[in-house]
């Protein structure tokens, strides 16, 4: 045989490997053919593994080191090749015998062929690799997926498919679309995938099978790259569960809108920005809007304090915690403030991540005002406005050092236990008001006033000096008399000490000193203003009737007249005048209802008028003027036979000038006209007094009384 | 080094075995390394017993053959024994009880002892079963195992085509179905080998093979592929011809591995005596002008003992296909073909089921060769 077709027949050999179903099977024919043709004594193959490892097959060899390293002069021995690119292979061939130039050239091709079906084989895995990863991906859908050509004949389609029809996956292959899935003859009505060859575009329909699921079918056109029709891809999809959810949550929504818009608190839901994304109409209603209208503004524009707002807002996302009962003026649509409580609650979303708020509003405008109130009293006097002594209290412990010098004023209203027994309570309260009043419009703004007893004033005058407080005590008594030449029948009288503190003593020690001071004014004021209080009483009652002063008048001289028959001291006459004057002093304290009153009095009417006996002994009892005539007041409505009050005395035992003037005051008022009667004659007020006597009257007094008046008629 | 080689043809197999092993250690003196070769119907244990008997601790391997060869011809029915001994050989043997652990994998993975030698006189003799399959892929498993710098020699072992039962045996013991290896050092051996085919020069592919079946060549049916190409008319003469017209697979140099055709299946596939891998470019070999294919075997025989120097010993290994094809011839061949060697140069081998060689570089696998192994 030639050399030419000896070379041919190597030729055709060294090109005829056969596609090995592995890269073992390819490498045992290489060694097969290399030591057969080419007397190789070794060979090594090395291929990249998927894992960055090569993998390494070799034959004849004891160690890999150096492999792929040319020996020293064994280079005529050795065919080395390496793919292309060079980290797709290298193949090694060692020989016993130096390669001739033919052989090295058929080696090379033996090489080549290798490296080629290397290379298909490696394409022939990734295709396949990627074949079954499509296969894997699609096949592990949960919707049903699959192809069909022009005719409708599946040409491919995925495991959920073939379950969802219930047959093989083999048996679905080849046959018509519908056939197989819907069992009919024909195409189906309506049928997407016709629709789609017909207008090449993608269609999408839901429809109900036969068992009730709710099935979401799309169908797009496919095409090769030449735009050529290929068929359909069809997907469907079961969206009964998705359908029943979306209705589930819709109803759900529905009825939390429901809840929401029912509250009778306001809902609100703002954004990460503040703006109001949801709210309720009890919500608008807060604030004045119409309905729709809260929708969109942000809480700046809603809040009077936009920061307070924003950082409550903003400790709720930073710290991921709800808050409650935030109070926040807000600006009412009419312009009014109003005051709402608001709570704040994060909204987050599945990964908890905050995505807005959420709270409730009511409002609070009327408890705020309320509580506002309740501090105020806790802190205030509630009948006169100033500060109190719980207040003042607390002012004495805390005042700053900057308000130094500090001066404390101490005042007394004189006499209000007195004021309060005589003329009740309320007219006590209104020379409390006054008194007040006197003391507001005295002092500086800075200067604040207490009262901090039933009848106790005190007052702070920071940076204060003695000079400066003299000037405010002179302001005081100023506004005082100014009050009392207006106000005669409320006129107050003040007992005011000062003292002031530079910061070297306590402020307590101030007060005590203060204190001190007013005591002192008190006593040396003590006298006048008691006269001043009784002649203030006197010109109330007389300011009140008229006619009660005529009739003190004729008493006056009645009774003294009497006095003197019955031969009496000066003295005695002089109390007996005085008595005549005042012995009605306690009907100032008797409501002008009851004391003016034209009918009969009531049972209890007539008890508060049975009173004033008493109120005008306690009027006389302290006053040193009156003093001597007090128990005269006192008794001055007992009678003969014990019948008469307060004390029920009878006889010798009433008090001859009270036996005087109860003869006075009855003929007096006999015969005075009063607006229910006229007056009596003076011959028929005798004679009742007549009638009277040793019942009413005293008979001797009586008698006496009797010939006086007829010797006077005389 | 000292050689020996014995045969008896005494029936009683331990007594043939003592007598063969005393013969050649006669000549050899104390062995290293012997070898051992039955021919008809033996037990080899007895054989083995009694080898060993004599020959004490050498190494010893060996088997079952159709013929053993010596200087007196080929013998069909005794006990051949060759015995090496020296100061500088050493020899280990290795004995595989089955040729299923050979696969078409090529990594070796037999646990064969191995020793350390400087130089390149190491020489491994193997002796798998004649029957088995894929000895290609058993010899270079080999290789992989054993490592480079080795030569191979060796032949399949067979019988007397009675039993098809062969045996192999080394100094452990005996096997059936598996192979028997014994490695030689200190000896320089030099080897020849050939068969005398020529190609006919039109090539086929086996496009589709199976193990030692070929079912197509050129993608039609084997048979019918190549009865056209010797105008075989029917299966019935493929016996008579295929013995003549092996197919020849290319080798390096221009040289062709041939594969005896056995016989015909009824799908017109061939089964081959050695396994022919697919996609091999084939072609049918011819015998030399004249017919005459035993003209090479003195070529061989003469020129690889003529490129030893020092020679002491001779192992042939004929293939028994051209024991059968020449018939009476082969022996006056063999007398004619060792006669232009001297004489007083011990001859022992075997009529092998296939030859073992690696002249070519790797150990192959070759049919109807004869192969000379020359050492000292």
């Amino acid at each position: 045989m030639s050399q030419a077709l000896l070379e041919l027949l190597a030729l055709y050999d060294v090109t005829s490997l056969s596609t090995p179903k592995t890269f073992e099977d390819l490498f045992a024919q290489l060694v097969e053919k290399t030591t057969r043709l080419f007397g190789a004594v070794g060979a090594a193959l090395v291929l990249p593994a998927e894992n960055g490892q090569q993998t390494v097959f070799t034959w004849g060899w004891k160690n890999t080191k150096g492999l792929f390293r040319y020996p020293k002069g064994a280079g005529e021995h050795c065919l080395v090749h390496h793919f292309t690119p060079k980290e797709a292979g290298s193949l090694y061939i060692k020989c016993k015998q130096a390669l001739l130039p033919e052989e090295r050239r058929l080696a090379l091709i033996l090489a080549q062929t290798v490296e080629r079906l290397i290379h298909q084989r490696k394409v022939e895995e990734d295709l396949k690799k990627a074949e079954e990863e499509k296969n894997l991906i699609l096949d592990s859908l949960a919707e049903q997926l699959f192809f069909i050509d022009g005719k409708q004949r599946i040409k491919w389609a995925n495991l959920s498919t073939a379950s969802a029809v219930g047959l093989p996956l083999g048996e679905l292959v080849g046959r018509r679309c519908y056939r197989v899935l819907k069992g009919h003859c024909g195409s189906c009505r309506e049928c997407l995938a016709i629709a789609v060859f017909k207008s090449g575009k993608a269609q999408q329909g839901v429809v109900i099978s036969s068992q009730g699921r709710i099935l979401d079918i799309r169908s797009y056109p496919m095409r090769r790259a030449d735009g050529a029709f290929r068929g359909v891809l069809n997907t469907i999809t079961d969206i009964t569960q998705r359908v029943k959810a979306e209705e589930s949550l819709r109803l759900s929504e529905a009825k939390y809108r429901e809840i929401v818009a029912m509250l009778q608190e306001g809902f609100y839901e703002a954004d990460l920005s503040g703006t109001i994304i949801l709210s309720n109409d009890a919500a608008e209603r807060l604030l004045g809007y119409e309905p729709g209208q809260l929708v969109g503004k942000n809480f700046r524009h809603i809040v009077k304090n936009p920061y307070t707002a924003l950082r409550i807002f903003n400790d709720v996302y930073v710290t991921g915690r709800a808050r409650q009962g935030v109070i926040l003026e807000v600006k009412h649509s009419e312009g009014k403030p109003r005051f709402v409580e608001i709570s704040v609650t994060p909204i987050k979303d599945s990964t908890g991540e905050i995505t807005s708020f959420c709270g409730v509003a009511r409002d609070v405008t009327e408890r705020k005002r309320h509580v506002e109130k309740l501090e105020h009293y806790s802190w205030h006097d509630a009948l006169t406005g100033l500060y109190n002594r719980a207040w003042f209290e607390q002012q004495l412990k805390e005042i700053d050092s900057a308000c130094y010098p500090v001066t404390l004023l101490m005042a007394d209203l004189d006499g209000l236990r007195l004021i309060n027994d005589i003329m009740g309570h309320a007219h006590g309260d209104e020379l409390l008001k006054a008194c007040a009043r006197v003391f507001k419009t005295s002092v500086r703004a800075t200067d604040r006033v207490a009262r901090i007893g039933g009848d106790e004033f005190a007052a702070i005058l920071p940076k204060c000096d003695e000079d400066v407080a003299e000037i405010v005590l002179k302001r005081i008594r100023r506004t005082l008399s100014e009050h009392n030449s207006s106000n005669p029948q409320f006129l107050l009288s003040l007992s005011i000490g000062a003292a002031t503190s530079h910061g070297d003593s306590s402020l307590r020690q101030t007060f005590k000193k203060a204190d001190n001071r007013m005591l002192g004014d008190k006593l040396l004021r003590s006298l006048k203003q008691k006269n001043q209080l009784i002649e203030g009483l006197a010109a109330t009652l007389a300011e009140r009737d008229y006619t009660t002063r005529l009739h003190v008048e004729r008493l006056a001289e009645l009774c003294p007249r009497l006095g003197r028959r019955l031969g009496l001291s000066k003295e005695e006459q002089e109390d007996l005048a005085l008595l005549a004057r005042v012995h009605d002093l306690g009907k100032v304290g008797v409501p002008p209802d009851i004391l003016f009153k034209q009918g009969s009095l009531t049972p209890e009417e007539r008890a508060i008028m049975e009173q004033h006996p008493e109120k005008g002994y306690r009027i006389a009892s302290s006053s040193p003027n009156l003093v001597h005539v007090a128990r005269l007041v006192l008794c001055h409505h007992e009678r003969w036979d014990g019948g008469g009050y307060p004390l029920g005395l009878r006889g010798k035992e009433i008090p001859l000038e009270c036996r005087i003037l109860a003869l006075a005051d009855a003929y007096d008022a006999m015969t005075s006209d009063r607006p229910y009667r006229r007056a009596m004659s003076q011959r028929e007020a005798l004679r009742v007094i007549r009638e009277c006597a040793g019942s009413q009257f005293d008979p001797q007094l009586a008698e006496e009384f009797i010939k006086m008046m007829e010797e006077n008629e005389e | 080094m000292c050689s020996g080689v014995g045969l008896s043809r005494d029936k009683d197999g331990k007594r043939a075995g003592m007598a063969a092993a005393k013969e050649a250690m006669a000549k050899s003196g104390p062995p290293t390394i012997s070898f051992l070769f039955t021919a008809g119907n033996y037990d080899p244990a007895e054989v083995l017993t009694g080898v060993q008997s004599i020959i004490g601790p050498s190494k010893l391997v060996g088997a079952s053959t159709y013929g053993i060869i010596t200087r007196g011809g080929v013998c069909t029915a005794g006990v051949g024994v060759c015995c090496l001994g020296g100061p500088n050989i050493r020899a280990t043997t290795y004995l595989e009880k089955s040729l299923s652990t050979v696969g078409s994998a090529y990594a070796g993975n037999f646990n064969i002892v191995t020793l350390s030698h400087q130089g390149k006189a190491k020489t491994v003799f193997v002796f798998p079963d004649g029957f088995g399959n894929n000895i290609s892929a058993l010899l270079r498993q080999l290789h992989d195992s054993m490592g480079p710098g080795y030569s191979y020699a060796g032949g399949g072992t067979g019988d007397n085509l009675d039993k098809r039962c062969t045996y192999q045996l080394t100094d452990e013991g005996v096997t059936t179905g598996g192979f028997s290896l014994a490695t030689v050092y200190g000896v320089d051996f030099e080897f020849g080998l050939g068969h005398g085919w020529q190609p006919t020069g039109e090539p086929m592919l086996v496009t589709r093979a199976e193990g030692k079946r070929v079912y197509e060549l050129d993608g039609v049916t084997a048979f019918s592929r190549y009865a056209s190409s010797l105008a075989i008319a029917d299966s019935n003469d493929f016996s008579h011809v295929s013995m003549k017209y092996p197919l020849g697979i290319l080798c390096r140099g221009g040289e062709f591995l041939l594969r005896d055709p056995l016989q015909v299946g009824d799908d017109g596939s061939i089964v081959f005596v050695t396994e022919i891998p697919p996609n091999t470019v084939v072609t049918i070999m011819t015998p030399p002008p004249g017919g005459d294919v035993s003209q090479v075997k003195s070529e061989i025989l003469y020129n690889t003992y003529a490129s030893a120097p020092k020679a002491k010993i001779m192992f042939v290994f004929d293939c028994v296909s051209r024991y059968f094809l020449l018939g009476e011839a082969f022996e006056r061949n063999l007398t004619q073909a060792l006669a232009g060697i001297e004489p007083t140069l011990p001859v022992f081998g075997c009529l092998s089921f296939g030859e073992i060689s690696s002249i070519s570089g790797a150990p192959l696998f070759y049919n109807k060769c004869i192969t000379a192994v020359v050492g000292g």
